[in-house]
C-alpha cells in the first residue's frame, strides 16, 4: 500500500533537491556529450519551453537543435513546425542532417497576435513534436510566455523561442534559457559558446565549448583551398577574423516582411508545373 | 396469396405535421432564450401562425396584423413565403430518410412515412416515434404525430390531433413498452400493426368531416345534409352516396378506409447537403451566427453519420436581399464528419472574411462527398500513442491565417540551389515523392557527397541578396571572410527565367565568416563580378 505522501511525491511536477539531475520528467538527447552533462534529465526537456538567447543569426543555433529535431521528426509521426523563421529552412540541407522533412511544417502568420496564436495550437494540439518560433521581441510580454509554457506542457511538445541578447535579463517562465556566441577559438564554424542562464535542477553555468561536427567542418580547408583563394587575392589568415563584433546584425525583418517574401516564395513555387 | 402473407405485408403510416413549419423555419435559428419570445406568422396582413407565447398574449390566428401588435407591442414578425415552406419539407424528407426508405411528401406541411419495415430495428412503434418526435424538436420544429394503415388517414388524425394512446396500445398488446420484445421475429410488427388498426376504427369514425381534404364545396352540402363524421357517411348507401357526389368522394373514402390502395412516390435522397436558415430579424453581429451555425452543422453531421459519408469542402452562402450575397469556403486537409472540427473552422473563416453588414439568412451546402474511412479506435490507448489527427492543426492555422501561411518543403533534385526544393501542401507527400526523396537523401548523406558538393546552409535567401563589395571583396555588416570554396555552380540558358538578372551566369559558392562569427553562403557572379549572400550557416 502506498501512502499518499508518497504518490504526491511521483507526482512528474514535483522536484526535490535531493533527487540532483536525475529528474522523471522526458528529455531528448541534445546530440552533444557536454551539453547533455550539464541539463536536468541529460537532455532537452521535451515538453516545456526552451529559450535561444543571441543576437548573431548563423552562429550554429539551428545546429545546436539539429541532432534533437532528427530524432524527432524520425521517431514520432508529428509536425516539427517552424512559426514565422526569418529565413527559409532549406530543405537539402535540413533532408542532409537527418531530419525528415516530410514532417517540417512551415507557419508564415502576417502579424505578432496571430504568431502567438499559432505558436500556441500548434504546442498544445498534441500533434507537434517541436515548435521553432521567432516571435517579435517588442511586443512579447511575461503573459505569453506563461501561455506558451502551459500550452507545451498540455501539449506535450518542445517549445523553442529565438530571442535577442535583450531578454537575457529578463524572468521567464521557460524551463531552459541559453545564451549563445560564436566561439573565437574556432573560426571554421565548428563551434559555439553556451551559457545557461536557467535550467531545471541546477544553477547558471559557466560557458561550454559545442564542437559540431558537420559537412561545414568535415570538410577543412586543405592547402588546393588557400591557392584557390590566393588566386583571387583574397587569402587572409583566418586570426584577423577575430575583431571584436562592431555591429549587430540582429534585426530579422518585421514579421509581416517574413511572411510577404515568403508568400511570394511560395506562390512562386506553386506555379511551376 | 395465403393470409398471413397479407398480413404482413399490411401497411403502416407515420404522419409527422408540423403545424407551425412557416413560423419555425424563422424561430428555429433562435436560441431557446430568444425563441421564448411573441412571434407570429403573417400571411395577407393578418395571423397564420402563432408560437405558444403568442398565444399566451392573447393573439390568435386570423387577426390582423395591426390588432395584434397593438395587443402585443413586442410581438416579432415573419412573413409566409410558400416556396421557402416546399424546399423545407423536401430537407426534412432528407432528414426522415434516416427512420425508413419510405417517406413521402403531404403538403403543404406533413411527412408520411412507412414505418412497418422498420419497427423491428427501432424495437417497437414507441421507440420509433419517441425518436421521430425527439429528431424534429432537435431541428427547432414542433411536429405533431398521426398513425394509421392508410397515408390519408394517418393525416387526417395528425391535423385533427388523435393520435392512438402508445402505452394503452403495449399494455393491450401484453408486453411492457419499456423492456425488450417478448414477441419473436416478424410477431413485432404484426402485433402493432393489429393494434394500431384497431386503434385507429373507432378514432376515423368520429373523425369530423372538415378534416377530410375535400373541396370546401362539397364538404359544406355534406354538412347541410346533417353529415358530421366519417362514420356518418359510411352509413350511407354506397351507390347513393356516389350518384350525389361523385365518384371522387367514394374514391377518397375509399382510400381513407383501405379499401383501394394508396401508393405513395418516396422521395429519394438527395445527393447533396443542403439547409437553410433565415431569420425573424437581420443579423449584424457575427457572433450572432455561431448559434445557427452549430444548428447547421449538427444536421450535416447526422446526415453524414446517417450515409457514412465525409467532407472537406463546406460551402456558407450569406444572403441579405438588399446587401445580395456573401460565401465562405471551409476547406479541410482531409475528409471527415467531426461537427466540432466543422463549427470551429467554420468560426474562424467567418472572422476572417469580409462578410456583409446585415445577414437575413444561411445556407450550408455540401457537395464534396466522399466514403468515410472512419477511425478505429484503442480500446487501451496507450501514453504516448499518436492518436490525434495531424491535419486538424493544418485546417485549423489555414483557417485562420490563409491557406498560404501554412506549407510543408521537400528536396527537389536540381542543382540550383534555389531550385533545390519545393513547397507542398503539408502532409501532402506522393508516393513519387517519397521515392525522390529517398533518392535525394541518400545522395545527400552519401559517402561521396562530401566529396562532390560543398555544404549548405540551413538557411537559404530566396531571391539571393546582393553584397557591396570594396576593392572586389564582399561586405555584409562587415567585411566577409572567405574561407573554403569555390564550388562552381552554372545556370542554365534554360532554367526558369524568375531569376533576377544579375544573378545570371556561373557562379563560385564559397562559406565566408563574418564579423561576429557566424557564417554565411555567398556566390560571385563569374559573369559580372557581383557578390551575393545566397544562405547562412546557422
Amino acid at each position: 500500500m502506498t501512502l499518499p505522501i508518497e504518490n504526491l511525491l511521483q507526482h512528474r511536477h514535483l522536484w526535490r533537491a535531493t533527487d540532483g539531475l536525475q529528474a522523471e520528467r522526458g528529455t531528448l538527447g541534445t546530440g552533444f556529450a557536454s551539453l547533455d552533462d550539464a541539463l536536468a534529465g541529460g537532455g532537452w526537456p521535451a515538453d516545456g519551453l526552451t529559450e535561444i538567447i543571441g543576437d548573431t543569426p548563423g552562429v550554429g543555433e539551428l545546429r545546436l537543435l539539429l541532432p534533437a529535431l532528427a530524432e524527432l521528426s524520425q521517431r514520432r509521426q508529428r509536425w516539427v513546425a517552424w512559426v514565422a523563421p526569418p529565413w527559409l529552412p532549406y530543405a537539402p540541407a535540413l533532408a542532409a542532417a537527418g531530419v525528415d522533412v516530410k514532417r517540417v511544417l512551415l507557419i508564415h502568420p502576417k502579424h505578432h497576435q496571430d504568431l502567438l496564436w499559432a505558436t500556441e495550437q500548434a504546442l498544445k494540439s498534441g500533434t507537434c513534436s517541436a515548435v521553432l518560433s521567432w516571435p517579435d521581441p517588442r511586443h512579447l510580454r511575461h503573459a505569453d510566455l506563461r501561455r506558451l509554457q502551459l500550452a507545451a506542457r498540455e501539449g506535450d511538445s518542445w517549445g523553442v523561442l529565438f530571442r535577442p541578447e535583450a531578454a537575457a535579463e529578463q524572468p521567464s517562465p521557460a524551463e531552459l534559457r541559453l545564451r549563445l556566441a560564436a566561439d573565437p577559438e574556432c573560426c571554421d564554424g565548428g563551434g559555439l559558446r553556451l551559457r545557461i542562464i536557467k535550467r531545471r535542477g541546477g544553477w547558471p553555468s559557466e560557458e561550454l565549448p559545442i564542437r559540431f561536427d558537420d559537412l561545414l567542418t568535415r570538410r577543412l580547408a586543405g592547402p588546393e583551398q588557400a591557392a584557390a583563394l590566393r588566386q583571387l587575392a583574397l587569402w587572409q589568415p583566418p586570426s584577423s577574423s577575430r575583431a571584436a563584433p562592431h555591429r549587430s546584425i540582429g534585426s530579422l525583418g518585421s514579421i509581416e516582411s517574413r511572411a510577404r517574401r515568403t508568400a511570394a516564395i511560395a506562390a512562386g513555387q506553386r506555379a511551376q508545373p | 396469396m395465403p393470409q398471413d402473407a397479407r398480413q404482413q405485408e399490411r401497411p403502416l403510416w407515420f404522419c409527422l405535421y408540423l403545424p407551425r413549419l412557416g413560423l419555425e423555419l424563422f424561430t428555429r435559428s433562435l436560441t431557446d432564450e430568444a425563441a421564448a419570445k411573441p412571434a407570429a406568422l403573417i400571411a395577407q396582413h393578418r395571423l397564420c401562425q402563432l408560437n405558444s407565447a403568442a398565444q399566451a398574449q392573447g393573439l390568435h390566428p386570423g387577426q390582423s396584423l395591426a390588432t395584434a401588435q397593438s395587443i402585443c407591442p413586442g410581438l416579432a414578425v415573419a412573413w409566409r413565403e410558400v416556396d421557402r415552406e416546399a424546399a423545407a419539407l423536401a430537407h426534412l424528407a432528407d432528414w426522415a430518410w434516416r427512420f425508413t426508405p419510405r417517406v413521402s411528401l403531404a403538403p403543404p406541411d406533413a411527412l408520411l412515412l412507412e414505418i412497418s419495415g422498420s419497427l423491428r430495428l427501432f424495437r417497437g412503434l414507441d421507440r420509433l416515434q419517441q425518436q421521430i418526435l425527439t429528431g424534429i424538436r432537435e431541428l427547432g420544429y414542433s411536429g405533431l404525430p398521426g398513425m394509421a394503415p392508410t397515408p390519408l388517414a394517418a393525416v387526417a388524425l395528425a391535423r385533427a390531433g388523435l393520435c392512438p394512446d402508445l402505452e394503452v396500445l403495449a399494455a393491450e398488446l401484453d408486453f411492457d413498452p419499456l423492456g425488450c420484445e417478448p414477441l419473436g421475429n416478424g410477431s413485432l410488427r404484426q402485433a402493432w400493426t393489429e393494434a394500431v388498426a384497431k386503434a385507429v376504427r373507432p378514432l376515423l369514425a368520429h373523425l369530423p368531416l372538415d378534416q377530410l381534404d375535400l373541396p370546401a364545396a362539397e364538404q359544406q352540402r355534406l354538412m347541410a345534409m346533417g353529415l358530421r363524421t366519417v362514420a356518418d357517411l359510411l352509413r350511407l348507401p354506397r351507390k347513393a352516396l356516389g350518384r350525389r357526389f361523385g365518384r371522387q368522394l367514394l374514391d377518397h373514402l375509399d382510400r381513407l378506409t383501405g379499401r383501394r390502395p394508396d401508393p405513395r412516390e418516396p422521395v429519394l435522397p438527395a445527393p447533396a447537403f443542403n439547409a437553410e436558415l433565415h431569420f425573424l430579424e437581420d443579423v449584424s453581429h457575427k457572433s450572432a451566427l455561431a448559434f445557427p451555425m452549430r444548428r447547421l452543422i449538427g444536421e450535416l453531421a447526422n446526415w453524414l453519420r446517417v450515409r457514412q459519408l465525409a467532407s472537406n469542402h463546406l460551402r456558407w452562402t450569406l444572403s441579405h436581399p438588399r446587401h445580395g450575397e456573401g460565401h465562405i469556403e471551409v476547406r479541410c486537409a482531409e475528409p471527415q464528419r467531426d461537427p466540432v472540427r466543422f463549427l470551429e473552422l467554420s468560426r474562424l473563416h467567418l472572422e476572417r472574411s469580409a462578410g456583409l453588414p446585415e445577414v437575413a439568412a444561411l445556407a450550408l451546402r455540401v457537395e464534396a462527398l466522399e466514403q468515410y474511412g472512419g477511425r478505429a479506435d484503442t480500446l487501451f490507448p496507450l501514453p504516448g500513442e499518436e492518436d490525434r489527427d495531424p491535419t486538424a492543426l493544418i485546417d485549423l492555422i489555414s483557417a485562420r491565417l490563409g491557406r498560404e501561411a501554412c506549407f510543408g518543403i521537400l528536396p527537389a533534385n536540381d542543382h540550383l540551389p534555389e531550385q533545390a526544393w519545393r513547397t507542398l501542401m503539408p502532409g501532402r507527400v506522393s508516393k513519387g515523392d517519397r521515392k525522390d526523396l529517398r533518392a535525394i537523401s541518400e545522395t545527400l548523406s552519401g559517402p561521396e557527397s562530401g566529396l562532390e558538393r560543398g555544404p549548405r546552409p540551413l538557411w537559404l535567401l530566396d531571391p539571393p541578396q546582393p553584397l557591396t563589395s570594396r576593392d572586389g571583396r564582399p561586405y555584409w555588416h562587415g567585411a566577409l571572410t572567405l574561407q573554403r570554396g569555390p564550388e562552381r555552380l552554372d545556370v542554365m540558358p534554360w532554367s526558369p527565367a524568375r531569376l533576377p538578372e544579375p544573378c545570371l551566369g556561373p557562379r563560385d559558392y564559397w562559406v565566408a565568416q563574418h564579423r561576429q562569427g557566424g557564417h554565411c553562403w555567398i556566390f560571385q557572379n563569374r559573369r559580372n563580378q557581383r557578390w551575393f549572400l545566397h544562405g547562412l550557416f546557422a
